[in-house]
């Protein structure tokens, strides 16, 4: 199959990545930092170097800063559940993803309100604007996604961070769309929250995801339990990285996550990135000459847009079209709202929703020819 | 040469004390700490040469590592 599905994972994992998670299953998958002998040792001397690798790729200053985490969206829930309290305000860009907007409606419950700034494409300045106007006294925490996952549409987030700054206001980004792809350097931009999936462009295995903290004082803990230290008390630990990392850690997918960025780091962050822009830029160019081919986003350049894009066929619901290309052509696209229904009220798609190509580096101009092919000629 | 030991809160502490103490020159070994109290419960410790465990404890400190407490090593 030719897939173009890398959005929701990357598929296939650098090699590098399967040998390393099989070297820790067969050679010292004990359990990290629970005991003194020799394999756990070694398991939990491997679970750091990751947390050196992540500190060396995003630039964190202390390693202990570094969590995690199940996922993306268990790194965002972290935050959102252990930090807000009811009476606080929120600002959300309109394009956030459900593992966003869900415990944001949850929290509504017990009375934390948010707002929607308004994104402008191809003109960040009108966007930070946006998030400056939808800021008010109760407003606590401002979340933006760096990359919209549905229409690739990049955030300035830089900017957003030093509004944030200058209102006092803790700011979190969702980078599910772009660690491993743009440039992020977390002690010099200003993010107090950075949460993201390991299982994406950092081509680690599902499973594993990251946050990383410039604070952790004000946040309580979603999951309590064992963590190997201060075992007497039952009062959860307050130091990094245990606060947040309760029970067996993913030992297997933590390394095979290292491998994933040690792969990134030799091939470079700004070849891959390069490599999957020039897929994209491609694939728009031609589609934008099919007429039956409905385009929502401008030109797919590096300022704006990370390489992710959706359209539409015309005559197609894109859920069928999806279905077309799977069956007749074996091209993996996925289709439908993407989980996330605010970014199609963004560009009224809501009832077709849309096709969402996203290459990896492991994606070739041959995939991208087969389906331009492929959907020429669909009738 | 004799052993102490610098009782730390952690494993992710005891690997970054490990890897501050050997960039200053100081070579250790991380153990998990004997006879815990009732006041400390698990933890991680970096047994360190006993000539050394002032100038370690030091380092540690000015790293932003929190030391518990010190104490000879029966090996």
């Amino acid at each position: 199959m030719i897939y173009l599905d890398n959005a929701a994972t990357t598929f296939p994992k650098p090699k590098e990545v399967m040998a390393a998670m099989q070297t820790a299953m067969c050679r010292y998958s004990a359990n990290p930092g629970r005991s003194g002998h020799k394999l756990s040792l070694k398991a939990a001397s491997e679970i750091y170097r990751c947390r050196e690798t992540v500190a060396d790729f995003f630039n964190v200053k202390n390693v202990e800063n570094i969590i995690f985490t199940s996922n993306c969206t268990h790194s965002l829930n972290i935050v959102m559940k252990g930090y807000l309290k009811k009476g606080d305000h929120v600002v959300v860009s309109c394009l956030e993803h459900n593992s966003v907007m869900r415990p944001l409606h949850e929290l509504s419950k017990i009375g934390v309100t948010f707002t929607e700034a308004q994104v402008y494409m191809g003109d960040h300045k009108k966007t930070v604007e946006s998030f400056n106007n939808a800021i008010n006294k109760k407003t606590k925490l401002v979340i933006c996604t760096h990359a919209s996952n549905v229409w690739g549409i990049r955030l300035p987030i830089e900017e957003i961070a030093k509004l944030c700054k200058e209102r006092k206001i803790k700011f979190m980004v969702d980078a599910a769309q772009s660690a491993g792809v743009l440039p992020i350097d977390f002690e010099n931009m200003g993010i107090d929250f950075l949460c993201m999936p390991g299982h994406k462009s950092l081509f680690g295995p599902m499973g594993t995801g990251i946050l990383i903290l410039s604070d952790s004082s004000l946040i309580d803990p979603l999951m309590t339990g064992g963590t190997g230290s201060s075992s007497f008390f039952y009062e959860q630990p307050n130091q990094l990285p245990d606060k947040f990392e309760s029970g067996t850690p993913n030992l297997p997918g933590i390394v095979g996550l290292r491998a994933g960025i040690q792969y990134i780091q030799r091939i470079h962050r700004e070849t891959i990135h390069e490599h999957e822009m020039k897929l994209i830029y491609n694939l728009y160019s031609r589609l934008s000459n099919m007429r039956k081919v409905k385009l929502y986003t401008g030109k797919p350049v590096k300022e704006y847009y990370v390489p992710v894009l959706s359209f539409n066929i015309n005559n197609f619901d894109s859920e069928s079209a999806a279905e077309i290309l799977n069956s007749q052509y074996n091209i993996g696209l996925r289709a439908g709202l993407h989980c996330s229904p605010s970014a199609h009220k963004f560009m009224e798609t809501e009832e077709t929703g849309s096709l969402r190509v996203s290459p990896s580096f492991f994606s070739s101009m041959q995939h991208i020819d087969a389906l331009v092919k492929s959907i020429e000629k669909i009738q | 040469m004799g052993k102490q030991l610098l009782m730390l809160t952690s494993v992710t502490f005891a690997m970054k004390g490990q890897e501050i103490l050997k960039k200053k020159g100081i070579q250790s070994e991380i153990i998990r700490t004997p006879k815990r109290s009732k006041t400390e419960g698990c933890s991680f410790s970096l047994s360190v040469p006993i000539g050394l465990i002032d100038e370690a404890q030091v380092i540690l400190k000015n790293a932003g590592i929190p030391v518990q407490g010190r104490r000879d090593s029966e090996a």
